[in-house]
């Protein structure tokens, strides 16, 4: 007698997948307890201690103190589960048993694809899951629970891609030990290949911006979709959702050519080597692009990127890349004559994708669209004196439209073009010991026919290269950088009177009338300003203004501010001796003797010669005098010797006066000897800056004995390694 | 009935199946035959929906088999070297295959258990290879399918085993018209299993034939002559070899044996004896003919 069942396809179905989890379980169990213990417990017991504000300062994220490892999950499980799920597909044996199934490919392909992301999300479910309920129950920052389960979906998106990307080169390579070094070639190469080709760009191409859009924003080791998790990790970083979405895209994509893949030749590779897939093709062409590009660069990067080297390394690079993965998965040489072909194409595409970049076969470094063509223009850049300048990572955010503010950045972008091009964008050897710092600029345009042209310089900023400052006195560059411009008097807190060292002289308690008399004065005073008095004033500053507003009155501008390099609210008003409608206004309200320079009471001037102390940040912008933003400095750091030699300290009075006579709060372009000023009484140091050729007889002769030129041909504009720059100390200074 | 029609299967640049077409009747017992890499357990893996054709198709009952869960729902493989999981017990195997094919019968199982006397309980990677066989043919056994597809599955059975084995198919097929392919090196195996052969070699397809008439159509004699046998003596008559040790003579020829006998008397024979053939002799003949080293050929 025979006793026979019924199924149907979906009991069939649910019983494979079910099949296929009880595979996994060992995978998926061992992940949970790993992943508890080094994460969910410690969170919770934490938690449990920690006092509320301890909790929200510490703890923080919903995934503790140990959440930011968490990013290792998706990248880790996926390959575990993604191998064990379709490993199947890479011994004959079993791929006979599971395609002569009575199954439909495609749902033989998803049950077990569904399998592995099951048992990948089971971890991350286990973490969450405790971690969620406590961050609700103590909810220190009003966490929704429609938050919680966003970002959930939002790590189980991330996951999903790198799971799907895994399983897209299971399904394309014949054995497991390919699945896992095709794998792991493809996730490093997909970072190398974009960190490479954005230095190689970077380094070829005069004003390419693609290295501020991925290098500085998205990272070229984090634009990865293996590693997309990592990115939700960062706060504020607006790349993520885009990139999530990309990939996803491409995980999609990838996805359905894993099933055609599957349906059509899934088994008939299994433990085959040697034949050619579309993983083995995709894996030799962009080895070999990135061996080209990494041998390129590095002996480019020895010859001043001598084209003749750099295409030897090229080949030699792209050659040697090629063969060893050709070796590696056919597991001979005997292949080898055969797969030259292929690399000579391979050669003489990454040939032409050279020339093309190194000789500038395009025109893009000296494209600089007309007048007529641009809507409108977005500028970022960072250090120029009282502005406040758009710090948008790359992105600019201080967005011109007058023809006037257009016209401005265009001969400022013709600029660069003319003085940076030449030279090969490599203005100064900064990096090596050059006391010559160079300022970002991205320059980004609007077009009218919809598309973004977009740039990005280092420039050193010297007095020949005025188009930064002609930009600045652009009346809407003002209204939309200029604090005391862009907010109505009721909106401001205060405004406090700082003398020329940085001591706060007065808070001045204005009404609103004598707010909007103050606002209008300095209006005036900067509307008659050149830009050669708000680059070089010709003498020092007198003092500042700082106001203060309250972020709800700054509305959109708030971005602005934040993004800069003040990191705050304030702004500053630098008065120098041209500024006559402020100075009589405050001479008027007898706030003029509160100016005075206090040279009795500062006791002791620190110089610094280098002019690099803070490194990119030097020479000085201005910021508010109280800020934190580095251009103070404490006390107690100078006489440790903070600035990294033996104290350079000035203690005669009529040296400091001298000094003194000679400092300045507001600087773009110059070079010179950073001040540090200690008043009677005070725990901070106001710094300033003394110009080269401003400096003092006595300073000149000791830079004299140590062969340091400060006549310079900084003001030259010649190379600033020319220049010498010995120790000196007080000591020196004083003999 | 199943149907290759012009099937083809390439792997890189070998072309394991050429152009095969030919046809398996319900309930027979089908050989195929072939030197080692002459593309039957492709063939074979074809029929089974495991490989996607190139070209051409495979079809049960005039149903295409590829992708198909329903005519694949009839069908059911023993690969030479079945895959069972690590660990695995035959109840395990049972477990996975009757949710798996909905003809499976735990009775049939149960019977054919005792039957071999199986340990159910044991992993059966831990048993010979023979009889990780038999534990593949008693599931195969039990899932009742419509059609049986063996590669080399009598390979390591002893041959008590392998008798019972035998039985067991024949009994099916006479039950329930199963159909069974097989794939063997050994010959006199499929000569006693199986009612109809076909040869491949190279991929294509040398002979198709039910046994019987294969035999028929070649005879081997052996005969002697006073006087050597004229060489135009067998002219029309396809002579597959031709043997001579003094004035003994054998000869393989593709005829009857009454058409050969009618040729050689006016000879004068001094006597004439019908050997019988075996199929490994036809098989070998058979691919010399097609320029078969016959040193390569393994049994």
């Amino acid at each position: 007698m025979t006793t026979k069942i019924s199924l149907s396809n979906q009991q069939r179905t649910g019983f494979l997948f079910r099949h296929a989890v009880k595979r996994l379980k060992g995978v998926g169990f061992i992940s949970c307890i790993v992943y508890l213990a080094v994460f969910t417990i410690p969170f919770i017991i934490r938690s449990v201690q920690a006092q509320e504000e301890y909790f929200a300062s510490e703890v923080g994220k919903i995934y503790g103190f140990t959440g930011a490892l968490l990013f290792i999950l998706p990248v880790v499980m996926p390959l575990f589960t993604g191998v064990m799920s379709f490993q199947f597909m890479h011994q004959a044996d079993r791929a006979d048993l599971y395609y002569s199934l009575p199954v439909r490919r495609p749902t033989l392909f998803f049950t077990h694809f569904l399998a592995g992301l099951t048992v990948s999300i089971l971890p991350l479910l286990v973490i969450y899951l405790p971690s969620a309920v406590m961050v609700l129950i103590k909810n220190p920052f009003g966490i929704t629970l429609v938050s919680l389960l966003t970002e959930f979906l939002t790590l189980c998106l991330t996951l999903f891609i790198s799971y799907t990307l895994v399983c897209f080169i299971g399904v394309f390579t014949p054995t497991v030990l390919d699945h896992v070094l095709y794998t792991g070639g493809i996730g490093a190469a997909i970072s190398l290949g974009i960190g490479y080709t954005v230095q190689a760009l970077s380094q070829m191409l005069v004003g390419f911006s693609g290295g501020a859009l991925l290098l500085r924003n998205f990272g070229s080791l984090w634009c990865n979709p293996f590693l997309l998790s990592y990115r939700i990790f960062i706060d504020n970083d607006r790349y993520r959702w885009p990139l999530l979405l990309s990939f996803l895209a491409l995980a999609v994509v990838c996805l359905l050519l894993s099933v055609f893949g599957f349906c059509r030749h899934g088994c008939e590779r299994a433990g085959r080597v040697g034949g050619r897939t579309l993983v083995k093709e995709i894996c030799k062409y962009v080895g070999a692009y990135v061996g080209g590009l990494l041998l390129s660069l590095a002996l480019g990067g020895m010859t001043d990127l001598s084209p003749g080297v750099m295409i030897v390394g090229l080949l030699l690079g792209s050659f040697i890349a090629y063969t060893i993965i050709e070796a590696v998965s056919m597991r001979s040489f005997r292949t080898f004559g055969r797969s030259m072909k292929g690399y000579a194409v391979t050669a003489v595409c990454l040939l032409a994708l050279f020339s093309v970049a190194r000789f500038d076969l395009m025109g893009y470094q000296n494209r600089v669209p007309s007048t007529q063509q641009i809507a409108s223009v977005s500028i970022d850049y960072f250090g120029v004196s009282d502005t406040h300048v758009s710090h948008g990572e790359g992105n600019p955010r201080l967005t011109l439209e007058t023809p006037e503010a257009i016209e401005a950045v265009r001969n400022l972008h013709t600029g660069l073009v003319e003085s940076l091009v030449p030279m090969g964008g490599r203005e100064a050897d900064y990096y090596f010991g050059g006391t010559e710092i160079a300022k970002t600029v991205t320059v980004s345009y609007h077009l009218k026919n919809g598309l973004t042209l977009q740039r990005r310089y280092e420039k050193v900023m010297r007095a020949d290269f005025p188009y930064f400052e002609a930009l600045c006195v652009v009346p809407e560059f003002r209204q939309k950088t200029d604090l005391s411009a862009m907010v109505e008097p009721n909106r401001f807190n205060s405004f406090q009177l700082y003398n020329a060292v940085g001591q706060k002289a007065a808070l001045m308690n204005l009404d609103l009338e004598k707010q909007a008399e103050l606002l209008d004065a300095i209006a005036k005073d900067r509307a008659s300003e050149t830009p050669q008095q708000f680059a070089r004033p010709q003498s020092p500053s007198l003092g500042s203004i700082v106001i203060t507003a309250t972020p709800s009155a700054l509305g959109e501008n708030l971005a602005l501010l934040q993004k800069n390099g003040l990191n705050s609210y304030h702004g500053v008003v630098v008065i120098g001796t041209h500024y006559e409608n402020t100075l009589a206004l405050l001479k008027k309200w007898g706030f003029d003797q509160n100016l005075d320079l206090p040279s009795g009471q500062v006791k002791v001037a620190y110089v610094d010669y280098s002019g690099t102390m803070f490194g990119q940040e030097t020479p000085l912008f201005l910021s508010e005098p109280n800020g934190d933003n580095g251009y103070r400095t404490s006390i107690g750091m100078l006489e440790e010797g903070a600035w990294g030699k033996e104290p350079s300290s000035i203690l005669n009075p009529e040296e400091i006066q001298a000094l003194l006579s000679c400092s300045y709060q507001q600087y773009t372009n110059e070079q010179g000897y950073v001040v540090a000023y200690v008043v009677e009484g005070a725990t901070e140091a106001q710094m300033l800056l003394i110009p080269y050729e401003k400096a003092p007889e006595f300073l000149k002769k000791a830079l004299d004995n140590y062969e340091v030129d400060v006549t310079s041909s900084y003001y030259e504009g010649t190379p600033a390694d020319t220049v010498k720059t010995p120790p000196i100390t007080a000591q020196t200074i004083r003999e | 009935m199943i149907a290759l029609d012009h099937l083809t299967k390439t792997f890189g640049r070998e072309r394991a199946v050429d152009d095969l077409t030919l046809t398996v009747k319900e309930g027979s017992i089908f050989g195929l035959i072939g030197s080692n890499g002459s593309g039957k357990s492709t063939a074979l893996r074809m029929i089974a929906g495991i490989y996607a054709p190139d070209r051409g198709q495979v079809t049960l009952s005039d149903a295409p088999v590829f992708d198909h869960e329903r005519a694949k729902e009839q069908i059911f493989i023993i690969c030479d070297q079945p895959f069972i999981q690590a660990g695995e017990n035959l109840e395990d195997l049972a477990h996975f295959y009757s949710h798996i094919y909905p003809g499976f019968s735990w009775d049939d199982y149960e019977e054919l258990c005792q039957v071999f006397d199986m340990e159910r309980k044991k992993p059966i990677n831990t048993f010979s290879k023979g009889i990780r066989k038999l534990a593949m043919i008693i599931i195969a056994l039990s899932c009742n399918p419509q059609v049986l597809l063996m590669d080399e599955s009598f390979d390591g059975l002893d041959m008590v085993v392998r008798a019972a084995v035998k039985k067991l198919l024949i009994d099916r097929v006479a039950r329930q018209e199963m159909t069974v392919v097989a794939t063997s090196h050994n010959l006199y195996e499929i000569e006693e299993l199986c009612d109809h052969v076909a040869i491949i070699h190279k991929g294509r397809l040398i002979l198709e034939r039910d046994l019987d008439a294969l035999k028929e159509e070649f005879v081997r004699v052996q005969t002697a002559f006073r006087e050597p046998l004229p060489d135009d003596a067998l002219a029309g008559i396809e002579v597959i070899s031709r043997e001579s040790r003094g004035s003994l003579l054998t000869l393989i020829v593709k005829a009857g044996f009454s058409e050969l006998k009618e040729r050689l008397e006016p000879y004068g024979p001094l006597f004439l004896e019908n050997l019988p053939l075996t199929l490994e002799e036809i098989f070998i003949k058979e691919m010399e003919a097609v320029g078969y080293d016959y040193k390569n050929i393994t049994f």
